[in-house]
């Protein structure tokens, strides 16, 4: 049920009635009137600009075009509040961008001939921004964020096996806020004693000369990573695309990967919760966790309880056009992320400097984690 | 006699319903129940998982130096051998079953193994591993199955009809030898693939700690070979202690005994020179990932781990007994005028040293409960290394107790009770050992501010520090008590030192 959501984006050229079906508001009746409405608009007011004379009078024109425009904002106004619901109850945040699209693109194409000057359509359509942004391309104004958008379009162009996810820490940038160990046990709904970015601090000096140092420590997936190799059932995989996964169905438990991993980037999950010991447990620890695209309950001994948990790039926001949560969050815009197969990518970029290191990576263990220093 | 059975009997059955208990208990409450953390993954379970493998392995490869390589002398302890290495793979299983977090499971080891993992590879060895044992025993056994199946005796003869498997010997004399021929080359057959699944059922176990690069202490060639060797020693002892306390006592029975006895010093002697060997080079080498290990274990807050257990019960203790007991003062000869003075030496002597193990005790628990504030034994390897006095004192008072079953060991008491305790403290002195490989190689972190990077009601499971909880320890109890009642049982119902009633009645021998 779930997976429709997050499915990937539907080909541009498909046909209009089949675009985001299933589940939405977005459905094809709606569209066919708002069409239709749309194209009577528009041809009354062409009717009214090329026969100029025709038209009884100037007046009856201007009406028909005030009208359109009246109805294309209340059409407007009204996908907007669809989106918000479906917002609110859901987690079909790719349908969304592209119900907005599309009704963005519609009402372009409605107000075009009118000369009405469109006004952005805010914080939902940040594919777009990214996408406008790319092409203006100005490496020194650009937004690193509205560039890594794009990159992860392109990347998520290309068949699986083709992309290289990596990330980039700029320690030097890194403030040791925590919000991105804090976003990530949002996003992931983490218990208490389950960590996938914490923040290492480090003190540099005697006082008074004393600096700090932050090295946030995500999964490094490594590319030769020794935790895949030692698990016993397979349960930890490298995925074709770099990720480094765990199918929590899988997993016996047995914190040998935790053992092995040389970062110690695992946290085993005990079945912690915040508010044991209170009259009632609080929802936002029971409710599911959306890790690899699947829906995580937490009630009883069910997995994920009682296995091992790690980092995953935030596999099922990448699958939905969305860059993960830490890179999102970063106060200091300190971690980027991208494809590093593809050398028109910021990561890449960035990785090629001469100040891109890794942790030990005398272990041969090849992580995909760089940090400029 | 029967009275002691009896109670024997009752306290294992007791801590088995305990240890039962709290086994169910962890199954529905989940790993929260242990005191484990996330970067210390692998706690008591896991050390007592590789010690019983390891009992087991030693018990195995001993058994093959009566069935392989024809050492006559321990022919009595052979089949004996062969059931303890039976036992302690059960028990170890058993114990690496209970440390899974979804110990339901486990089966995918075998359904849907990934044998890039040493863990997969040695899972499938134990399989048959416990196979080969299971067949070597059973050829062996068959023929005095049969015959105590036809005894007397109720549930022995109806577990052995069982365990027989409607095999029965040949009437025919000449077929009965070749029989027995044929079986003697099965059995010998069987233990020489057996030597190279030992060694890599325990080798392999070692192997599963070596291949972590992420652990430097565990991370060496050596490793595996360490395993071996005081599995092999562990093995060793079990059988002394278990013949010395259980065995025939004939003509055989002390000549058997020093040998098994001697081999063990031999296995331990070998074992604490590779541990000298490792610690020089770590220590040399200065690599503080090494250094830091070890300066944990030698002085970190379980010194008595190592110092008292692996170096003083599993290695000094044993060495020295044997030692004095080799070179006992048989008592005078029993003339009327000469054994009495002695005999009351022997019990002044005697006295003395119980009152000063009374007054040791008295102070031992004082010291333990005083510092750290909380009393009893769990407290007991909690002293701090702060305690320099503690330290000492123990150190001191461990080896008056040495020097003490020493210079007794060589005039009193029989050699019986000295080469079973060496035995035994040799056994339970390997626990430390096991528990020395696996926790000290978590207390180093892996990057260094880990500890303290995040902080959140659940982070006590962070930690670098390490006590089993009670579950922890009442489970392994139980598990323990499970194991050695099932093996006490099997002990007194299987003919494993032969039947000779049996074998005289039969046709051959007659
Ligand atoms: S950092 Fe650790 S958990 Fe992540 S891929 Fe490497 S070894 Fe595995
Ligand atoms: S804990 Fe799970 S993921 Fe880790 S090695 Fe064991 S089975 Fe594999």
């Amino acid at each position: 049920m779930v997976g429709q959501h997050v499915a990937e984006p539907a080909p541009a050229d498909s046909p209009p009635g089949e675009r985001g079906g299933g589940g939405t508001e977005w459905r094809p009746a709606n569209r066919r009137a708002f069409l239709r409405n749309l194209a009577l608009a528009a041809a009354s007011a062409t009717a009214a600009g090329v026969f100029p004379r025709a038209a009884s009078a100037a007046s009856a024109a201007e009406r028909a075009r005030a009208k359109a425009v009246v109805k294309a904002t209340r059409l407007r106004r009204q996908y907007r509040r669809q989106a918000q619901e479906s917002l609110d109850e859901s987690l079909a945040r790719q349908e969304i961008g592209q119900a907005n699209a599309a009704a963005d693109a519609t009402l372009q194409a409605a107000a075009a001939p009118l000369g009405y000057p469109l006004l952005a359509l805010g914080p939902l359509t940040l594919p777009q921004t990214g996408q406008v942004a790319s092409q203006a391309a100005d490496p020194v104004t650009e937004d690193a964020l509205a560039r890594m958008e794009a990159d992860l379009k392109r990347a998520l162009a290309k068949p699986v096996e083709q992309r290289r996810w990596a990330m980039v820490i700029d320690a030097r940038k890194c403030i040791g806020c925590s919000a991105c160990t804090v976003a990530c046990k949002a996003e992931n709904k983490l218990p208490p004693g389950v960590v996938y970015r914490p923040v290492l601090v480090e003190e540099v000096g005697t006082f008074p000369n004393v600096t700090m140092r932050f090295i946030p420590r995500p999964c490094m997936h490594c590319e030769n990573p020794p935790c895949v190799k030692v698990c016993p059932v397979g349960a930890t995989f490298k995925r074709p695309d770099g990720i480094v996964a765990i199918d929590y169905d899988v997993c016996i438990g047995c914190r040998y990967c935790l053992a092995a991993c040389p970062y110690q980037a695992r946290t085993f999950d005990w079945g912690l919760y915040y508010t044991s010991g209170t009259p009632e447990l609080e929802q936002y620890e029971t409710v599911p966790s959306f890790e690899y695209e699947e829906l995580w309950p937490r009630e009883g001994l069910r997995s994920p309880i009682d296995n091992a948990r790690k980092c995953h790039f935030c596999l099922h926001r990448l699958d939905a056009g969305m860059l993960p949560m830490c890179v999102t969050t970063c106060l200091g815009r300190a971690t980027y992320f991208g494809d590093q197969s593809d050398p028109k990518s910021l990561v890449s970029e960035l990785i090629a400097q001469p100040n891109a290191q890794r942790l030990k990576e005398e272990l041969g263990t090849d992580p995909k984690v760089y940090y400029l220093v | 006699m029967k009275r002691l059975k009896t109670a024997y009997y009752g306290v294992l059955g007791a801590l088995v319903a305990l240890g039962l208990a709290t086994v169910g208990y962890r199954l529905v409450a989940g790993m929260k129940v242990t005191a484990m953390t996330s970067y210390v993954s692998w706690g008591f379970w896991v050390a007592l998982y590789i010690y019983f493998i390891g009992l087991s392995a030693g018990s195995f490869l001993l058994s093959t130096m009566v069935y392989v390589f024809g050492m006559h002398s321990l022919e009595k302890v052979g089949r004996a051998a062969l059931l303890s290495a039976l036992g302690a793979l059960a028990a170890g299983l058993l114990f690496v079953w209970v440390d899974l977090g979804h110990p339901y499971r486990f089966w995918e080891i075998f359904s849907r193994p990934h044998f890039t993992s040493v863990m997969a590879i040695e899972s499938w060895l134990y399989l048959i591993y416990m196979v080969l044992i299971l067949a070597e025993l059973w050829l062996l056994l068959r023929d005095d199955l049969v015959v105590v199946a036809r005894s007397s005796r109720r549930i022995a003869a109806g577990l052995c009809r069982v365990l027989a498997l409607g095999y029965r010997p040949p009437e025919d004399p000449r077929q009965l030898a070749r029989t027995r021929t044929r079986e003697k080359l099965w059995v010998r057959i069987l233990g020489s693939i057996g030597i190279p699944v030992a060694i890599g059922v325990h080798g392999g176990t070692g192997a599963i700690f070596a291949v972590a690069v992420a652990r430097p202490y565990w991370n060496s060639g050596l490793f595996p070979v360490v395993f071996l060797v005081s599995a092999l020693a562990s093995g060793a002892a079990l059988v002394t202690f278990l013949y010395a306390a259980f065995g025939k006592r004939d003509g055989d029975f002390l000549p058997i005994l020093r040998s098994v006895a001697m081999l063990t010093v031999l296995f331990i002697g070998l074992d604490l020179l590779l541990l000298v060997s490792e610690v020089v080079v770590g220590l040399y080498s200065g690599v503080p990932s090494d250094v830091n290990v070890f300066q944990a274990m030698f002085t970190g807050r379980y010194w008595g781990v190592f110092w008292l257990g692996q170096i003083g019960l599993a290695g000094i203790v044993p060495i020295v007994i044997v030692a004095a007991a080799e070179r006992r003062r048989e008592p005078a000869p029993a003339q009327a005028g000469g054994a009495r003075p002695v005999a009351r030496r022997v019990r002044q002597t005697a006295m003395w040293l119980a009152g000063l193990v009374a007054l040791f005790v008295i102070a031992d628990v004082w010291l333990l409960a005083e510092p750290v504030g909380r009393a009893g034994i769990l407290a007991a390897l909690q002293v701090p290394t702060r305690h320099h006095a503690g330290w000492w004192y123990w150190i001191g008072e461990l080896v008056i107790v040495i020097a003490a079953a020493a210079w007794l060991a060589r005039s009193w008491g029989s050699p019986r009770l000295w080469y079973g305790a060496a035995g035994l403290a040799t056994v339970a002195g390997i626990l430390a050992v096991r528990l020395n490989i696996v926790i000290p190689g978590f207390v180093v972190p892996e990057l260094s501010g880990l500890r303290t990077a995040y902080v959140d009601p659940g982070d006590f499971r962070f930690s670098y520090h390490y006590f089993p909880s009670f579950w922890e320890l009442a489970t392994s109890v139980g598990m323990i008590a499970l194991i050695v009642l099932v093996f006490s049982l099997l002990w007194e119902w299987l003919p494993l030192f032969g039947s000779e009633p049996a074998r005289t009645a039969s046709p051959s021998q007659g």
